[in-house]
């Protein structure tokens, strides 16, 4: 795992064990991983004097256990709505740890997120600054930090 | 005491009533609003003694609301909690009034530091003070009462012995605060961090290692900040209002970091009816215990 990679990890690890008591594991992934998980994307943008944008891909097993922890429910009582209102605020914690490392005036955007799929995640025209893959019960979760547009 | 609760988001609404419920902000009205124009008009017609609001939210944000209330006068209590983490920002809320800044990912701890400067400096409605001024005589606990209670409810024993008054040397310092039906803070069980881990972990029967841990970094871990507001609820039915035969009930527990000036002019007040307590115990080491009454 590289620096920025293990970085971006302790920043998912701050929301994820806030919610969970817990600590998600560095996960590198496997060929097959899109062919068994079905996953939820969730992105936010930091805008500023740069552009930025935070990504989580997220695996079904894992979103829905964010949302139980948010809405304090089991798994099965959760409607589509609560699951996806769950993995926005979960982006949206995740980009004020980061936006908190930047320096300027940033505002974070309203979030928006996917429907479930099965294929990776891909964001043209945009430059990796931090990415991580972490695992919790084989389930894995994508913490992704990207510049969009430089000034 | 009434809580509005603003966040776009329906599951960050529910977090934070759990975490003030579970902060001990229990037996209070909390009504939800999705944005800050919705959140406005609810405090118009709702008038409610706290309000938390997001930040970033369609509609209206919170930072918005908050420089409408502005404009407007008005005296609502207003903490933002948020993603926002710029200095900038964090200071242009404060030039519209807000009182705190927490940040998101909050914790129970990190919205009861916000919340005790607050509710401990809050003042009593004038016609409230009158009234409270002819009829409280609120009653402290003696030593025997509290020695019994603590038997029948701890599972290590503890001693107790006259102790002398807090010196804020031993911090952070736990406080419970108590309320009558009219939720104004009237009593309060403090206790310094030595106090506060013997009381807690002898609960439970925490490992001791775990509390001089917790002594040596100076945090209190859940466990047994959890244990000792157990123990504070039950504590709180020894203040005793005679006339009227009234219990206070327990409103919130905070772990104070850096006791503000309030807090050491309330404890040094000779005006200020106390008891303070030394309590030891053999597994966890002794610590200074002080109930209060504040009316």
């Amino acid at each position: 795992m590289n620096p920025s990679s293990d970085y971006m990890l302790g920043l998912l690890n701050k929301v994820w064990s806030s919610l969970m008591d817990e600590e998600l594991r560095s996960h590198i992934p496997a060929e097959d991983m899109f062919d068994n998980h079905t996953f939820r994307t969730a992105g936010v943008t930091i805008l500023g004097p740069e552009q930025y944008a935070v990504f989580i891909d997220c695996s079904e097993q894992l979103v829905v256990r964010i949302a139980a922890s948010m809405f304090d429910t089991s798994i099965d009582g959760l409607s589509n709505e609560e699951i996806v209102d769950a993995l926005g605020e979960f982006v949206n914690m995740v980009a004020g740890e980061i936006e908190g490392t930047l320096i300027g005036n940033f505002q974070i955007g309203i979030p928006v997120v996917s429907k479930s799929r099965k294929h990776k995640l891909n964001i043209p025209s945009s430059h990796i600054l931090m990415d991580c893959w972490a695992i919790d019960d084989s389930a894995p979760i994508r913490a992704l930090f990207l510049l969009t547009e430089a000034r | 005491m009434k809580f509005l609760v603003i966040d776009d988001s329906s599951a960050m609404r529910k977090m934070i009533i759990r975490t003030l419920k579970q902060a001990g902000y229990t037996g209070h009205d909390f009504k939800e609003a999705e944005d800050g124009q919705e959140g406005l008009d609810l405090i118009e017609s709702w008038d409610p003694d706290m309000v938390l609001s997001d930040w970033h939210m369609p509609v209206m944000t919170g930072i918005e609301m908050a420089e409408e209330l502005n404009n407007q006068n008005s005296d609502v209590r207003l903490g933002l909690i948020t993603t926002e983490r710029a200095k900038e920002n964090v200071e242009r809320a404060r030039d519209a009034g807000v009182l705190f800044v927490v940040q998101k990912p909050f914790t129970v701890h990190s919205l009861q530091e916000a919340l005790l400067p607050i509710f401990s400096d809050q003042p009593l409605p004038e016609h409230e003070q009158q009234e409270e001024s002819r009829t409280t005589t609120f009653l402290l606990p003696t030593m025997p009462q509290i020695q019994v209670l603590l038997d029948n409810l701890l599972s290590v024993e503890v001693t107790l012995c006259q102790g002398t008054a807090q010196t804020f040397d031993s911090i952070p310092l736990v406080a419970g605060l108590y309320a009558g039906s009219d939720n104004v803070t009237q009593a309060i069980w403090i206790t310094d961090i030595r106090a506060a881990c013997t009381l807690g972990a002898s609960l439970t029967i925490i490992p001791s290692s775990e509390v001089f841990t917790s002594l040596r970094t100076r945090e209190i871990p859940s466990g047994i900040f959890d244990n000792l507001r157990e123990i504070y609820n039950v504590l709180g039915s020894l203040f005793h209002r005679e006339e009227i035969n009234q219990n206070v009930h327990l409103t919130a527990a905070h772990i104070i970091k850096k006791p503000n000036d309030k807090l050491k002019e309330l404890m040094s007040s000779t005006g200020v009816k106390r008891v303070d307590i030394e309590i030891q115990s053999e597994e966890y080491g002794k610590g200074l215990l002080s109930a209060l009454v504040v009316n």
